[in-house]
């Protein structure tokens, strides 16, 4: 390496220090928070006075009678989500990539891709009318009146307040919102498969169902399993917000998940180590995760991040 | 996922609900203060030596102030300095902010002298010596306007202000009639049935049966039904389950968020912990949701869909405070000029006089002084200011200046500590109803007077037949007018429920202890879900199993905290 290069060198270590400072003061620093996990936290006496009480709060936590149903319903909610979010969009982006239509898969993908930019809470209210049960004989909501008029259901489904239907609603109203974005992600995968496989697959007389399945696809696994990979950290993540705006009394048996307990607990109990205590919890599981998936990936697809 | 730990975090102290923070700069290295000896004035209004306060402003985004005011340049800076304390900003932030800037700095060890806070914290920052003991300054200085102020509720709110027997605050004091719960009931619809305002329950689910069933509103369409009620907020302001229960004198929740502790043979209960009461209300309530009377989406209804309800017509019952319903009221009249609400006590459930309206008397906010302060008494000066000026002005122009007056001064909400008369609601009604019985209207204050002059303009137009026209023109004086001749429908019914004396006062009058902080949520989950599974079908005497379970996970624990404070302070 020549001086010049040494010298190009230094400038650009100097210009990576600010970034380097920034994301340290804002993300490492505040790391140092999770001492209050262990402490019985008061904020009059700050980190420094406040009591130690070793894994006290983590034994209050697995005590709580909520934690359990709600640990279990984040699982099942996430996982569905998971599942949902990658099977539906590799499917949505495979049939686009075969429209020929230019106007008609540009217009697709923009009307698909318009839930995403809705926020949670006024998606919610658009939702609690759109799937209302009706409170007078027809008044229900925009689904209930279509299910009926099919003749596919007898009364209206209460798709917020019936505890069966409720994580139904929740995957698929979240598919529904995002498979527009993550179509986006594989459509972007698929057009860097080589064209001239294609061809070649087209001269051994492969149709169009085998070229998907033997050229199309295997191009595109690693975004899948990248994709897989860093949705599986984040399985213990059900949803805030959609869960929040939606939930109620009626659905708390399948529908509350340990966000929404951090957020009982946290916010209107003012329990900071305790919700300090699940937001640790949660980081654990999901950093053991990520190092599984990682490994996983790797030995399945040969894919590597670092 | 680490920083999803510490945002819950912050956002928790991001609740808190703060009002005006302020602070003495007396801090030991601060030179202006240093310059100023320590004076003990007997002057219970300010200082003829100033002294300077240092506070930090928390302000709605939505407060405007009137032109040519600020915050450190209005009515209430002025008068502070006249009274030798001299306001000056330490910060100024939103009021969503307030909290956690408060906390940060308390964290910090350099916080605001003196501040609000909620009862939650007072016993901790008292125990942690953040806040200064107040008790003998409080003695000596406080007008007796402001210990009237503070004892308006009997003197619980003093009780609640004080740590191991010291003061430690300065309560805002509501009264607990404020919040009681009524019913309205749309009169046309009764009208229209020929039926009358229900006072019993087995009344109440005939009315809400024929609201359902009968074609109230005479448009020949099955549209109406009877009972609005909260399922998904629960225990709720706008028509919360537990209005219904009060009914049966039982109360298993309530919207400030604290255990409903009340009294029953000398013993503190949980008032959810009436398995008698309680089962009644539900077989009640389930018999009223399998017939229609209530919403058929009534679990995942919220204030949103209530007041949507009430406004376009569809439901003819709801229950809430006398001022609880004013929205939904101007709504409904829009939507249909004949609509009109009359307001009742809730029904009894359990023979007569088993009707209880649940009273939570408890200060909203706590204004408290630092430790670090050397002139602690400033707070109960300032105090005396507000009592002063916001409930005794002296004349017109001073109710103006200090309370406010549209486009000339912001009034109020610059007031270092806001008190305002706990028992205004309840004075202002027996006025106003006197002065309309009468036609004189010389005994009212501008405040009273202002709104017979709002009320009037509304039966008038009723009565020269220009009410629908003012009504489609969207005559805002007209609005106003008819909500508060809604409130004032209200308050009668709250006056009655005062009159009989049906109420089940709060009898843990106390901050809550660790234990109630901590069992809080997971118990009033509990009984929420609880109740709207039964309402939906769920069997009866699967209260008699919640109960257990909620004997178990800490309820009988709390209770017996609440009765051995009972036991210490109250008999």
């Amino acid at each position: 390496m020549n001086t010049i290069d040494k010298k190009r060198q230094r400038v650009f270590h100097l210009m990576l220090l600010l970034p380097v400072v920034v994301l340290f003061v804002f993300n490492y620093l505040p790391i140092f928070g999770i001492v209050i996990a262990f402490q019985d936290y008061q904020p009059g006496l700050g980190f420094f006075e406040s009591r130690w009480v070793g894994l006290d709060n983590f034994k209050t936590l697995a005590l709580l009678p909520d934690f359990m149903p709600a640990l279990r319903n984040t699982l099942l909610i996430a996982l569905f989500k998971i599942i949902g979010n990658l099977v539906i969009p590799i499917i949505f982006a495979l049939m686009l990539n075969e429209l020929r239509i230019k106007w008609f898969k540009k217009t697709v993908q923009t009307v698909t891709y318009l839930p995403y930019f809705l926020s949670w809470v006024v998606l919610g209210g658009i939702l609690l009318d759109f799937l209302s049960q009706g409170n007078t004989a027809g008044d229900a909501g925009l689904m209930n009146r279509a299910l009926l008029g099919m003749g596919l259901i007898d009364t209206p489904i209460s798709f917020l307040g019936d505890k069966n239907v409720f994580p139904a609603t929740v995957i698929i109203s979240d598919v529904w919102k995002n498979f527009g974005y993550n179509t986006i992600v594989f459509l972007a995968a698929l057009t860097n498969v080589n064209p001239s496989l294609y061809e070649a697959s087209a001269i051994d007389g492969a149709g169009r169902w085998k070229q998907t399945w033997h050229v199309t696809l295997p191009g595109i696994t690693p975004i899948i399993i990248l994709m897989t990979v860093l949705s599986i950290g984040s399985i213990l993540n059900a949803g805030f917000e959609q869960i929040f705006v939606l939930y109620s009394p009626s659905v708390y048996e399948t529908g509350d998940i340990i966000d929404t307990l951090v957020y009982r607990l946290g916010l209107v109990d003012s329990q900071f180590s305790l919700s300090a205590a699940v937001g640790v919890f949660k980081s654990i599981i999901s950093g053991i995760l990520i190092l599984i998936s990682y490994k996983l990936a790797d030995k399945y697809a040969g894919y590597r991040v670092f | 996922m680490k920083k999803a730990g510490l945002k819950a975090v912050s956002g928790a102290l991001a609740a808190f609900t703060l009002v005006g923070v302020l602070s003495a700069c007396s801090g030991a290295n601060d030179n202006a203060s240093d310059n100023q000896p320590v004076v003990a004035d007997d002057d219970p209004y300010g200082y003829s030596t100033p002294i300077d306060i240092n506070v930090g402003f928390a302000f709605a985004s939505d407060f405007k102030p009137v032109t040519g005011e600020t915050e450190t340049s209005n009515t209430w800076m002025d008068l502070y300095k006249e009274q030798g304390m001299n306001v000056k900003p330490m910060y100024s932030v939103d009021a969503s902010q307030g909290s956690t800037k408060l906390a940060t700095a308390i964290a910090s060890g350099s916080y605001p002298d003196v501040f609000g806070i909620k009862g939650s914290d007072l016993v901790k920052y008292a125990q942690t010596n953040v806040i200064a003991d107040l008790t003998d300054a409080y003695e000596k200085y406080a007008t007796p306007e402001l210990k009237a102020y503070v004892d308006a509720n009997g003197g619980s709110d003093y009780l609640a202000s004080q740590v191991d027997g010291k003061l430690y605050a300065i309560p805002k004091v509501s009264s607990g009639y404020d919040s009681a719960m009524v019913m309205f009931v749309r009169q046309d619809w009764l009208d229209n049935l020929g039926l009358e305002m229900p006072t019993t329950m087995d009344e109440l689910v005939e009315v809400a049966r024929a609201f359902t069933r009968d074609d109230p509103d005479g448009n020949g369409q099955d549209d109406t039904y009877g009972l609005a009620l909260n399922g998904k907020e629960g225990f709720a302001m706008l028509s919360g389950m537990q209005a219904f229960f009060e009914g049966y004198g039982a109360v298993p929740g309530h919207w400030n968020g604290m255990f409903t502790f009340i009294e029953k043979d000398g013993k503190v209960i949980w008032g959810g912990d009436l398995p008698d009461e309680m089962k009644k209300g539900l077989s009640a309530l389930q018999g009223m949701y399998k017939e229609g009377s209530l919403a058929k989406n009534f679990g995942t209804m919220d204030l949103t869909a209530i007041n949507k309800d009430l406004g376009s017509g569809k439901a003819g019952i709801v229950f809430g405070p006398q001022w609880g319903t004013m929205v939904s009221v101007t709504d409904a009249v829009k939507n249909d000029p004949n609509a009109i609400f009359s307001a009742a006590p809730i029904p009894d459930g359990n023979g007569e006089g088993s009707s209880k309206a649940y009273l939570p008397s408890m200060p909203e906010t706590y204004w408290v002084a630092s430790s670090k302060m050397k002139n602690p008494e400033a707070l109960i000066k300032l105090a005396n200011l507000s009592v002063q000026k916001l409930i005794h002005p002296e004349n017109d122009e001073e109710y103006y200046k200090y309370s406010g007056q549209v486009d000339k001064y912001s009034g109020w909400k610059f007031s270092l500590t806001p008190t305002t008369n706990p028992m205004g609601v309840l004075e202002n009604y027996y006025k106003i109803s006197k002065a309309f019985e009468s036609g004189d209207t010389s005994e009212l204050n501008i405040e009273q007077k202002t709104d017979y002059d709002n009320i009037k303009y509304y039966l008038d137009s009723v009565e020269d037949g220009t009410f629908e026209e003012k009504v489609k023109a969207n005559d805002s004086k007209l609005l106003i007018g008819l909500s508060f001749y809604e409130a004032q429908r209200g308050m009668s019914a709250v006056d009655r429920v005062k009159q009989a004396e049906a109420v089940n006062p709060l009898a843990y009058t106390y901050i809550p202890t660790a234990t109630m902080t901590s069992k809080y949520s997971t118990l009033n989950k509990m009984a929420l879900e609880t109740i709207v599974k039964i309402v939906y079908g769920d069997s009866v005497d699967s209260y008699d199993k919640f109960l257990e379970s909620w004997r178990a996970l800490g309820g009988e624990q709390v209770t017996a905290e609440a009765q051995e404070w009972y036991d210490a302070n109250k008999k």
